[in-house]
């Protein structure tokens, strides 16, 4: 009997085409377009070189500290290059900025009164047009450079002697103990994985829906036969939670081998999380179907909104979203099996720890095995006065 | 009049899409559109950051973590909780974390450079963020080495505080060359691009519904034994379409004037409005060809999703379109999306409005035209090959 149905229960599931359509093809379709859009976001983030003009004036010719500032920092063949220099006329660099060729341009301007500083008697003007990042680098840079000429006008001021002594000044002693696993991107296809566990429960609806008399004609003659329900209803479970993993593991493939997403190294946790997650989303599936009596189509549409909304609370679609849930409503979060999911994801990326993974799976083990225990007590003993 | 009731009851049957959909893109416009400043003077842009203190806040500390405060925006997180402090910098509420170390300032003044340790997201506001550190640490190294030479044991820390603080106060003049309001009329441009998805999934979605329910077998052969011709009703149908399309267009636009704010009553509102406008005319004629091209209804939720998420992301509706790489950016041609953000783009960096810088948006809202009308005749083609 349980082998019976068990084959039953495949057919009906993999013969629903737009079944197939959600739990198999629209993840993967949906992962491309997140790869197509987001691969570069990374990278467009960290700085690059900045296109800069300078006008090429006699004030610009008579500043040594500025040329040779600006000349280092714009050298190609070091790596510490941070801008691409053009020294150009005022009209051209205004041509430059106006066509967005540059983030901004410098202009050095002879000061009529400013004679107290020796060092540069020029003062830089920035014209940029817009208050960007770009453009607060550049004012940064060129105050750093004005400093310089600060300093030696402080120095000769103070203690003329100790000038020689600015070569032998330290540089600043900054220890950077950054994460490499800092991409964000990683957690829209957490959260992918998530989604398609949790769709799963559709397939585990579908099939429990062939078993139930209210639900089908089908659910109506097995009402009446002698078979075992428990039976009947553990092979259309394990049916469909064969179907889901098959889907899930195609999806990880799809992430890990084509889109060459990172997920940590620690592969048999992941797969447990897969399983486990999983799980989740067919104890899910199966509470909506026995518990709520409705139209197919309703409850099809509830594990769909209940899904995406998990999503988005675990940051599908923006990952502030998840840390401000996670910080200011944590037990939404911490209850949220999309979130659960995602999170256990990211803390094998990022954290060295596993404590935060295991929280993250026992949640999900409980909340399963609750939802399974609600299941099976409606489940039991199910009386219809009409059908 | 019968058709257009059949019409209006298919919509009031499926109100909760639209609906739905409006809300996505007033919640994610108002999520990611919070009120900036609008200036058309310089902003420097400040990153986020936090400062771990371990150092009593006196002397040469209190100069560090002052300046700090003053160049980035102070973000407080519980020093005592590693987690919330990774969790901070993973999901960008910081871009950058400086731990002063205890006896910094003791360390410091004995030439011993102590090491400050940071961890940092890798992103231009945490360069930005790294060069404020450096820049107080180089000048403050530069004034200790002259301090150190001028004989004295000790070294004078209120006079090297007072130059280090003089020098740091060096300010550069940036000046803005353009007198547009970049960040609302970025408001704008998000808004207007984003408008890119819902608009194809209201369109798609009710356009084919309603094709999809008059082309029943059941309801097409009563039509056809009815008293007006197949002609009169397709005509009613594309009116009610048309009307819906452009219903929907306009609760958008007029949105826009709540969400987006005053920018709306500008030129480049006008010209944003004129440009959704046509590619409102546009989605409804894809619509139209993907009603033709349907045969379930079924298959009506997953192409809507595949055709509205999949320009979305690929035209630059979701991530700015300069973030996408550059082989997106060319296949996107091929969709009118594209045209329509790239349109909107172009609009919103325009500084004066004469036929000369008009062309490219013109020419853009052209093309998109053009492809309305392939799409019809395309449609066209085919009902007529099915009749």
């Amino acid at each position: 009997m349980f082998w019976h149905n068990f084959k039953y229960t495949l057919k009906i599931v993999l013969r629903d085409h737009a079944l197939i359509f959600w739990t198999f093809a629209f993840p993967l379709i949906l992962a491309t377009f997140f790869f197509l859009a987001f691969s570069n976001i990374t990278s467009s983030e960290s700085l690059d070189i900045i296109n800069l003009a300078v006008v090429n004036n006699e004030a610009w010719k008579d500043d040594q500290i500025f040329r040779a500032a600006l000349q280092e920092l714009s050298d190609e063949s070091s790596d510490d290059q941070l801008f691409n220099t053009k020294y150009v006329s005022r009209a051209e660099a205004e041509q430059l900025l106006e066509s967005d060729e540059i983030a901004a341009y410098l202009l050095l301007e002879e000061s009529a009164q400013n004679t107290q500083s020796p060092a540069s008697p020029q003062i830089p003007t920035i014209f940029t047009s817009k208050s960007n990042i770009d453009s607060t680098i550049v004012q940064s840079v060129v105050e750093s450079i004005a400093e310089q000429a600060s300093i030696i006008t402080t120095v000769l001021q103070e203690n003329p002697a100790a000038l020689k002594d600015l070569a032998k000044a330290e540089k600043a002693n900054i220890v950077d103990q950054s994460s490499s696993n800092l991409d964000y991107v990683m957690i829209e296809y957490y959260t992918l994985i998530a989604m398609i566990c949790l769709y799963g429960g559709i397939i585990g609806m579908v099939a429990v829906n062939q078993l139930l008399a209210d639900m089908s004609m089908s659910g109506r003659r097995i009402a009446i036969s002698p078979a075992r329900k428990s039976t009947l209803v553990f092979a259309a479970l394990c049916a469909s939670y064969l179907i889901q993993l098959v889907a899930v593991a195609l999806l990880f493939l799809f992430l890990i081998f084509v889109l060459h997403v990172d997920f940590g190294t620690h592969l048999p946790l992941i797969i447990l999380l897969a399983l486990i997650g999983s799980l989740a989303g067919l104890a899910l599936g199966v509470l909506l179907a026995t518990t709520i009596k409705s139209t197919a189509n309703t409850k099809v549409g509830l594990i769909l909104a209940i899904t995406m909304f998990g999503c988005f609370l675990a940051g599908m679609m923006g990952i502030t979203m998840k840390y401000l849930v996670d910080t200011n409503l944590p037990l939404l979060n911490r209850l949220n099996p999309a979130n659960l999911i995602t999170d256990g994801l990211y803390s094998l990326y990022y954290y060295d720890t596993f404590d935060r993974y295991w929280g993250n799976i026992i949640t999900l083990v409980i909340i399963s095995f609750v939802m399974i225990s609600i299941s099976v007590y409606s489940l039991r003993k199910e009386q219809y006065d009409r059908l | 009049m019968t058709v257009f009731k059949a019409f209006l009851r298919i919509l009031a049957r499926n109100k909760w899409v639209i609906l739905m959909y409006s809300a996505i893109l007033i919640i994610f416009s108002v999520f990611s559109l919070q009120a900036n400043e609008s200036t058309v003077t310089f902003e420097a842009v400040k990153p986020d950051l936090c400062i771990i203190n371990h150092d009593a806040e006196e002397g040469i500390t209190k100069s560090l973590v002052d300046y700090l405060s003053a160049n980035n925006n102070i973000i407080d997180l519980p020093a005592d909780d590693p987690d919330a402090i990774s969790d901070a910098l993973f999901y960008r509420k910081i871009n950058y974390l400086v731990e002063i170390p205890a006896d910094f300032r003791d360390d410091f003044l004995a030439g011993r450079n102590p090491a400050i340790t940071t961890r940092s997201t890798g992103d231009y506001n945490a360069s930005l963020a790294e060069m404020n550190l450096t820049r107080f640490l180089d000048v403050a190294n530069q004034y200790l080495a002259t301090a150190a030479s001028s004989g004295t044991q000790t070294v004078d820390e209120a006079t090297l505080i007072k130059n280090l603080e003089t020098t740091l106060a060096t300010e550069v003049d940036v000046q803005l060359t353009s007198a547009l309001d970049t960040t609302s009329l970025d408001r704008a441009a998000f808004y207007y691009n984003f408008m890119n998805y819902p608009l194809l999934v209201g369109c798609i979605y009710i356009v084919a519904t309603v094709m999809l329910s008059f082309r029943d077998e059941k309801i097409s052969r009563r039509i056809a034994m009815g008293g007006v011709t197949p002609e009169h009703v397709n005509r009613i149908l594309l009116a009610a379409n048309a009307l819906f399309a452009l219903a929907l267009w306009l609760s958008y636009v007029l949105i826009s004037f709540v969400v987006v704010g005053p920018v709306m009553f500008s030129l480049h509102g006008l010209w944003l409005i004129l440009s959704s406008f046509v590619f409102t005319l546009c989605a409804t004629a894809l619509a139209f060809l993907i009603a033709n091209l349907l045969r379930s209804r079924n298959a009506i939720n997953g192409i809507t999703n595949v055709v509205a998420l999949g320009s979305s992301f690929l035209c630059g509706a979701f991530v700015p379109m300069t973030w996408l790489p550059d082989g997106v950016v060319a296949a996107a041609h091929i969709l009118p999306s594209y045209w329509y953000i790239s349109a909107n783009d172009l609009i919103t960096t325009l500084e004066t409005f004469t036929f000369d810088s008009l062309q490219p948006v013109i020419l853009h809202l052209l093309v998109i035209l053009a492809f309305a009308a392939l799409f019809t005749i395309i449609a066209n083609l085919l009902s007529h090959r099915r009749k």
